[in-house]
């Protein structure tokens, strides 16, 4: 067992070794490689058998449908090769996940000749299969299961098809000049009233007094103590919030000093959850991290600059 | 453009269209064993397959069966093959086993590794079903279930593509690929074939046949061999070294003698195996090659007089005949040598008195006449004339005489006076044996008809005759043919033309081409070419393995094993460099012939400077300014040529099409014509200009 | 017939100096019965573009000046009480005429803008359920500040296709430029210029740019140019099947502009990134939009 994995770490750097990275890659000869399958073998056995039969019977039609079995066995390898030989596959971007989601890796597959039956994966993760028509670019997306934030570089993609007899098994690795960035994973926790600058409610309630009174809405974690429609949660009404016209006006800034018992990673998730669930209420808020702040602002720009800070705070810019 | 997203798919299910197809090519497969398998299998392999391709095409009105009915099919099946298995003997077990192992399969065909077990199933069936059928037609659809099989396999190779397409349009796309790949695989295959060594049996075997086939006997009494006149069956085929034939009168094939004569049947004496040494041919013998149908019988066919020594295998028989070793159960195939008139060297007879015994009584009439015969002091050859005479001046060849009775040979002599071949050899030996002159009967064909296409002679079993030879002394053994005295067209004619009117002739295959062809020639020669197919077919490829090594010696000179891989490598290597570049080349989109001219240009400008290349994006009057530009000889013609090719291609006026052609051609012309300076120079031009 | 067409083009031609090209498309955009959308920063002379087109075709025009309180009503119009009638009354807005001049479209709430949008798309305005016709010929040439410009709000992407071109005019060259300042401004000129066509001349003029034959080369390349936007990845929205009927549309109109009556793929060229870039979507992180449609250009061979 031990043995097994120390041969395929051995397999994966020969293999990392050999191939740089790219950004596209054209699978040639050099590429790929070809084996029979176990069927492959049952079918060689099969034809073995028949060349038996035909020797003992001296017929010679035995023969003839002995070495034709033979001769599809070998024509089969040209077919199998030829199915995957000349493929040109190409890294094109990833859309950010969150750790412990799975990445979609986009590669655009393109072909001169016809092709069938592509099936594309990273190990140990689902796949995907597909047809080429002719000089019709096709893009695909495999799947691939990120559990660390940061830059997750792309781990070698293998390409393989049985097509068209299901003999031989044609494969390759392909390893690319791809990565995705994965945010860390959002958890919940903490409260919002302690991520706001300066840490004095009155202030903040001070600056909200100038706006209009807008409506309520329904209480969710996180919201300040002061905003609580407290007069209608004692008519039983539930727990309300008030709103003002010019609350998105209100600074609120992601502060990592704000939780010190937690571990960095514990951290980095929280924000990131509170950036993701802000950004969904379209509330302006900043990010403060050791080093480095992003003033308040809203919008899809604003969260992708800050989760990005996030998923690679310590790590490369 | 959708974007196809990953799904995890461990197990490799197998889809309907795919079922359908091993349904299907599981049938085509078992179609030819159906003579073979016990009757019970099939009906229950019938049902079996019925009921899962309607259940595939139309699931809805197909209960599921039960489990235990599962069950007890699978028993019933399994104990039925296990009873009608030792109840066979050889092949047929293993066919009835293999049939009903697919079919008991098909119950149980959900993923991908149980397709593969059918497939491969399929296959051995379809080399075992060779065994007992071998001919064209046989091989013909042998090759059709092969594509079958294969395109089963595509489908269950192609996936997904199977439920958007129609199941037509993926049958018929599989199907091609298949014949395709088929296709790509002959030449390796027949390479393969050719060189292929074939090795002696490595266990013997033995193939069960129908042992009642018509042919001679080693017995003969008056009526046997006529009854041989009502099948067209082939005996044997002949090829001579010469590539012709021996004369129509020459052509006597010995099978056997019969010596021994009990008063109604003539058998075979026990002549005694002979060791042919060494071959003393001498000019004008005749060398040939002959392909003995399985007889279950061991006598084989000589031309008269055979010399020398045949090929191996063949066992000579003192009295000029042949045989094998062993019955003939499957087809053989020998080289022989024969004199065309025999050689007497003073050899005595032995055993005079088997050739001249005769029962004591019977057939008083007869003994009369030799009686008188001998008392007017003739001679052998003397009492052979008269005998001879008679039956030429009062008798008739015909293929259904008066039965005969009683004393058979007086009655024959003398009253009813017509017979078949047999009728007269039987009454001359017997005559000549009264007479005192050792006489056998042989036993044989005569004739046989010529394939000019295949340069064989083909003898078929209404072909039979019996004649007689007669010792004379000084002179050894001597052909008496009673038959030539009667009619002698019997020996210059083909025997189906003598006789097509005769309603015995032939009586068993009242439909067969012989008998239509004398109303239509066309026919005849369709026959003949059919035959000559046939003739190759069981010489080149059901026997190749005895024609090989000559073959290959023949064709390459002394075979050893590093000319054999060679001959192996090379060819198969060629083939498959010419598969892989078929595969591999990038097919071009089909150029409107419109446009021919545009690439043309492009490409060969290309070569002289590459930015003179068309770009993707350039039209072809943005195209034809730049090269006005750069190519100021051949500015008007550029110019003419993009107007027409506009008018034509855009605005499709079609009758300028011969107009713009006949531009192109010569616009293309020039350009291959161009040098390399000439642009060169003419680039310089263009850069000052900028 | 094509004579006067010709007219009008060196009539627009001798007001806006040194931009024949821009003057061509947006002639041929009118003969192609599109809508015709200006953009460029301010002071380059798309009113005098818009201005100028409407004079010479000699077409009944109105200008309207958008500014952000305006309402949908200030150009479809709507009911007013009659006091004498004591009933509603409906006013027509500017927008019942044949050629609107939407001068700085972005200026006006996304409100206003989509009613206009939805009337051009629909040649009716609908008011208080009664659905009025709007003449024929119509058109609308709109001009706009690019959207980085403060104070805008910009054209939905989604309506934008709503206009057949998109034209920008650009800086003027060096020469044209000291010519343009020699001889001052030429706007008060446009008065002056002849009418060279009527509304009857043009509805001829647009029937025969209909007519103008597209052989099936020139179908497969426009279906090819269409394709590649779709699966190029520097584009997130590819060209729509409508988009490729516009590109059709305006192609046949250029080719008619160029006297003749087939169409070849250099047309297509031609009219191809007036027609295209705004119905195209780029992905942000590329360089520009010009750059992708270029590529599409560049990358599709004319022949097959």
């Amino acid at each position: 067992m031990l043995k097994q994995g120390i041969v395929r770490e051995w397999i994966k750097s020969w293999l990392v070794n050999r191939y740089p990275p790219e950004q596209t890659i054209k699978l040639t000869q050099s590429r790929i490689y070809i084996l029979p399958t176990l069927a492959g073998m049952a079918y060689s056995v099969v034809a073995m058998l028949v060349l038996l039969l035909s020797i003992n019977y001296q017929n010679n039609l035995a023969y003839a449908v002995c070495f034709t079995l033979l001769s599809v066995f070998i024509t089969a390898i040209l077919h199998t090769y030829a199915n995957l030989s000349g493929v040109k596959i190409t890294a094109l971007l990833v859309e950010p996940v969150f750790a412990g989601d799975v990445a979609h890796f986009r590669y655009q597959l393109y072909s001169a000749r016809e092709i069938h039956q592509l099936t594309l994966c990273f190990k140990n993760h689902p796949t995907v299969t597909v047809d080429l028509q002719v000089n019709n670019p096709v893009k695909i997306e495999i799947p691939f299961l990120c559990g660390k934030r940061g830059w997750q570089h792309t781990e070698l993609v293998e390409i393989r098809t049985l097509y068209p007899l299901g003999l031989f098994r044609a494969w390759s690795w392909l390893r690319f000049e791809q990565r995705a960035l994965v945010y860390p994973k959002p958890i919940c926790g903490g409260e919002i009233e302690a991520l706001n600058s300066g840490g004095d409610p009155h202030s903040a309630q001070g600056r909200k007094g100038d706006d209009d009174f807008h409506g309520f809405t329904r209480y969710h974690s996180g919201v300040s103590k002061n905003r609580i429609a407290w007069k209608s949660f004692a008519k039983g009404q539930g727990l309300h919030v008030k709103e003002y016209q010019g609350q998105s006006g209100e600074d609120i800034w992601l502060d990592w000093n704000a939780w010190p018992a937690l571990e960095v990673e514990e951290r980095l998730s929280r924000l990131c959850y509170w950036s993701k669930t802000l950004s969904q209420r379209h509330v302006l808020y900043g990010l403060r991290l050791p080093g480095c702040e992003i003033l308040p602002a809203t919008g899809d720009a604003h969260k992708v600059k800050v989760l990005r800070l996030l998923a690679l705070h310590g790590g490369e810019a | 453009m959708s974007v196809l997203k990953g799904v995890s798919q461990k197990s490799a299910s197998l889809d309907t269209p795919v079922k359908t197809a091993l349904i299907v090519m599981l049938l085509v497969i078992c179609v030819p064993q159906l003579v073979i398998i016990p009757l019970w299998l099939a009906i229950i392999a019938g049902c079996i397959l019925a009921w899962i391709l309607l259940s595939l095409i139309r699931p809805e009105r197909c209960p599921n069966m039960p489990r235990w009915g599962r069950g007890v099919l699978v028993a019933g099946v399994i104990l039925g093959v296990l009873m009608s298995a030792v109840a066979a003997q050889g092949l047929g077990g293993l066919s009835t086993l293999l049939v009903a192992a697919a079919v008991l399969k098909t119950l149980e065909l959900k993923t991908r590794r149980d397709g593969w077990v059918l497939v491969l199933v399929a296959c051995f069936i379809a080399a075992v079903g060779f065994l007992f059928n071998q001919s064209m037609l046989a091989a013909l659809y042998g090759l059709i279930s092969l594509v079958v099989i294969f395109t089963a396999l595509i489908m269950m190779h192609q996936g997904d593509q199977n439920g958007s397409l129609g199941f037509r349009i993926v049958i018929k796309s599989a199907g091609s690929k298949s014949a395709v790949i088929l296709l790509q695989s002959m030449p390796l295959m027949l390479i393969l074939f050719l060189i292929f060594p074939r090795i002696s049996p490595l266990w013997s075997v033995q193939l069960q046949h129908s042992a009642a086939k018509t042919g001679l006997s080693d017995s003969m009494s008056p009526g046997d061999i006529s009854q041989l006149a009502r099948s067209d069956d082939v005996a044997f085929r002949v090829s001579f070294s010469t590539d012709r034939p021996p004369p129509p009168a020459a052509r006597y094939w010995r099978a056997m003698t019969y010596s021994v004569f009990d008063g109604r049947r003539w058998s075979m004496g026990k002549d005694t195996l002979i060791r042919t040494a060494g071959n003393t041919l001498q000019q004008g013998d005749i060398e040939y090659q002959v392909i003995a149908e399985p007889s279950a019988h061991v006598w084989l066919f000589a031309l008269d007089y055979s010399v020398g020594a045949p090929s191996q295998g063949v066992l000579s028989v003192s009295d000029g005949s042949y045989r094998a070793g062993s019955p003939l159960l499957e087809r053989i195939n020998y080289h022989a040598y024969a004199e065309v008139t025999r050689r007497y060297n003073g050899e005595p007879l032995n055993e005079r008195s088997r050739y001249l015994f005769v029962p004591e009584t019977g057939n008083p009439k007869s003994r009369a006449l030799v009686n008188q015969w001998r008392k007017k002091g003739m001679t052998s050859e003397e009492i052979i004339d008269a005998l001879f005479m008679r039956f030429n001046q009062h008798f008739y060849y015909t293929l259904s005489p008066q039965r005969l009775t009683d004393d058979r040979i007086d009655q024959f002599l003398f009253s009813t006076q017509e017979g078949f071949c047999e009728h007269f050899a039987n009454a001359t030996a017997y005559t000549l044996r009264l007479a005192g002159i050792p006489t056998r009967i042989v036993a044989g064909y005569l004739g046989g008809e010529w394939n000019p296409y295949e340069k064989y002679l083909l003898v078929r079993q209404y072909e039979a005759h019996a004649w007689v030879e007669a010792w004379v002394e000084g002179k050894g053994w001597i052909r008496l043919d009673p038959t030539a005295a009667v009619a002698p067209e019997r020996v210059t004619q083909p025997f189906d033309l003598l006789f097509a009117d005769a309603p015995e002739f032939m009586a068993d295959s009242p439909l067969s081409a012989i008998n239509l062809q004398h109303n239509l020639t066309w026919l005849s020669a369709g026959r003949l070419r059919y035959e000559a197919l046939n003739y190759s077919w069981h010489r080149w490829v059901l026997g190749y393995h005895q024609e090989q090594n000559s073959l290959l010696e023949e064709w390459f000179g002394r075979l050893n094993f590093i000319k054999m891989l060679l001959l192996l490598f090379i060819p198969v290597g060629c083939v498959l460099a010419l598969v892989i570049w078929w595969l591999l080349r990038a097919r071009p989109h089909s150029v409107s012939p419109l446009d021919k001219a545009a690439v043309t240009m492009s490409d060969t400008l290309g070569r002289l400077a590459p930015a003179l290349q068309r770009v993707h994006g350039e039209t072809i009057s943005q195209y034809s300014r730049r090269l006005k530009e750069v190519l100021p000889g051949l500015r008007e013609e550029l110019e003419e040529w993009h107007t027409l090719y506009q008018r034509v291609r855009y605005a499709q006026i079609l009758s300028d099409e011969a107009v713009y052609y006949k531009s192109s051609r010569q616009l293309v012309y020039k350009i291959k014509r161009l040098e390399k300076h000439d642009i060169d120079t003419d680039m310089d031009v263009r850069r000052s200009v900028r | 017939m094509r004579d006067r067409i010709e007219q009008v083009v060196n009539a627009v031609s001798s007001v806006v100096l040194g931009k024949e090209d821009t003057v061509r498309l947006a002639v041929a955009c009118m003969l192609a019965r599109g809508h015709l959308l200006i953009e460029d920063l301010p002071g380059m002379g798309k009113t005098t573009l818009a201005h100028t087109l409407a004079h010479v075709f000699g077409l009944e025009y109105r200008r309207v000046q958008f500014t952000s309180d305006m309402l949908p009503a200030d150009i479809l119009g709507g009911s007013v009480f009659d006091q004498q009638a004591s009933s509603f009354t409906y006013h027509p807005g500017p927008i019942f005429t044949q050629l609107l001049l939407a001068d700085e479209i972005n200026r006006s709430t996304p409100k206003t803008q989509s009613a206009l949008l939805e009337a051009m798309e629909e040649g009716q305005v609908s008011s208080d359920g009664v659905t009025r016709q709007l003449p024929v010929p119509f058109f609308v040439i709109a001009t706009q500040n690019p959207g980085s410009q403060s104070g805008t709000f910009p054209l939905p992407e989604s309506q934008l296709d709503r206009f057949l071109m998109k034209l920008s005019l650009g800086y003027p060259d060096a020469d044209t430029e000291k010519v343009l300042l020699k001889h001052g401004d030429t706007r008060r000129d446009i008065s002056q210029l002849p009418v060279c066509i009527d509304s009857a001349l043009l509805l001829d003029a647009q029937i025969a740019c209909q007519q103008v034959r597209v052989s099936d080369p020139v179908v497969d390349y426009i279906q090819r140019l269409a394709q590649f936007s779709r699966d190029s990845d520097d584009i997130v929205l590819g060209l729509s099947p409508r988009g490729a009927l516009a590109l059709i549309q305006a192609s046949k109109a250029w080719a008619y502009l160029s006297g003749r009556d087939y169409l070849i793929p250099d047309d297509v060229q031609k009219v191809f990134s007036s027609v295209v870039d705004h119905r195209l979507i780029v992905r942000l992180d590329h360089d520009s939009k010009t750059n992708a449609v270029r590529n599409i250009l560049a990358k599709v061979d004319v022949l097959n």
